[in-house]
């Protein structure tokens, strides 16, 4: 059937000949999400517990619900928003310390780094989640010799040397630096207040 | 039916990013580490040859009025499966390609190949035409990655040698690191392109050559 340019038979026929793609096109979509949905969620869950371990080793985590003024801080006028917060315990329920999880804002993007607190409130460790800083630069941010220079930190001041701090930047820029160095810090303050 | 002919245009004659300059978008910003080349160049040569195909079968149904909103529907729907099947079994991969395998969607490669050949082909001449222009994107990604990672941060292989951190070729501190950032991206693929004319151009004289004795 040719049907004439303009003619309701002639858009009902677009109409149609796309609905049935889009349909076909969402079944099929909707088939792959169903096959992929749990190995997706099971890495995901994975990649949180290996940098909630690695931040704070053995200890089981419960996640602590917020209140709205701990939802970010401002660290040198900049905003962390905290993404989470654990406490983590030992064996026999004594409390260990806490995990924070902060998503601040680095040169490409937000970073996304989880720091470990001991119950004394100095830094344990730090991980990088994720981020999309750039190789060779800000992706460094996951190198040992770098993490480690906050650990044992305790009070939220930890400052690139060119703040006149402690910690040797990544790049004369500091951004990425400045940003693990805020994200710490803020991490530093909310442990305070959780551990007490 | 040329197949040499459809390869030689893939690869050289007609590449993607080359000659049509499509695409450069991604390949200016993954072209850090030999990973992101090979799964990005890999991931765009299946979605492509797949949506060659199908937009190949569907191409007496498709009316011309409404076919760029099919093709991009059936493109989006190739580049989500994809996106999930890495998500959930190369998460590496996945993490380090980021947004850029979801935005292949508008990768104008795609489009502009369903629109050039597979509306107007054959579904076998589409499929190599997938697999040869997919082909010509991988390779020149690839050479881009190779070089920006051994000038840019000494090593060769990032994300798959060596435990993720590559073979050092360079010594620390030694490479130019402006390779690596965007600007040196835009540098090598210039030189790329002028090197590939170049060579194109040199292949037009000597069949004159070959033709005038």
């Amino acid at each position: 059937m040719a049907a004439k340019q303009g003619s309701g038979a002639y858009i009902a026929k677009l109409a149609i000949t796309l609905l049935g793609i889009c349909v076909v096109c969402a079944g099929l979509l909707g088939l792959v999400n169903a096959v992929t949905k749990d190995t997706i969620a099971q890495t995901a869950y994975n990649n949180q517990q290996a940098a909630l371990a690695k931040a704070l080793p053995d200890a089981t985590f419960e996640q602590v619900e917020l209140a709205d003024s701990q939802a970010s801080y401002d660290i040198e006028g900049v905003t962390v928003p905290i993404l989470a917060a654990y406490i983590g315990k030992d064996a026999s329920g004594n409390v260990m310390g806490c995990v924070i999880e902060t998503g601040a804002t680095g040169f490409a993007g937000v970073v996304d780094m989880v720091t470990g607190i001991k119950a004394d409130g100095s830094v344990n460790a730090i991980s990088i989640i994720s981020s999309t800083e750039t190789s060779g630069l800000g992706q460094n941010a996951s190198k040992d010799w770098f993490r480690e220079q906050m650990v044992g930190a305790s009070s939220p001041d930890v400052k690139v040397t060119k703040d006149g701090g402690t910690v040797n930047a990544l790049t004369g820029a500091t951004i990425t630096s400045r940003c693990v160095t805020r994200s710490v810090n803020a991490s530093l303050t909310l442990a305070q207040e959780l551990l007490g | 039916m040329n197949i040499g002919k459809q390869f030689k245009e893939g690869l050289l004659l007609q590449n993607p990013v080359t000659v049509q300059l499509l695409g450069l978008c991604s390949v200016l910003a993954i072209s850090t580490t030999l990973f992101n080349g090979i799964g990005m160049g890999l991931s765009v040569l299946v979605i492509l040859t797949c949506s060659n195909i199908v937009i190949s079968l569907l191409r007496k149904i498709i009316p011309s009025k409404i076919r760029i909103a099919a093709f991009i529907v059936v493109i989006a729907s190739f580049v989500t499966i994809v996106d999930l099947l890495l998500k959930a079994y190369l998460p590496a991969l996945s993490e380090s390609l980021g947004v850029f395998i979801p935005l292949i969607v508008v990768n104008c490669i795609i489009l502009g190949r369903a629109e050039a050949f597979a509306y107007k082909n054959g579904v076998l001449a589409s499929a190599i035409d997938g697999v040869a222009q997919g082909l010509g994107y991988t390779v020149v990604l690839i050479i881009l990655c190779v070089f920006r990672e051994l000038f840019g941060n000494g090593t060769f292989g990032g994300g798959l040698l060596n435990g993720g951190d590559g073979i050092r070729i360079i010594p620390e501190g030694y490479p130019i690191l402006d390779l690596i950032l965007p600007v040196g991206g835009f540098l090598t693929c210039a030189f790329l392109i002028a090197l590939s004319q170049w060579l194109v151009a040199r292949m037009n004289a000597k069949k004159k050559e070959e033709v005038a004795e």
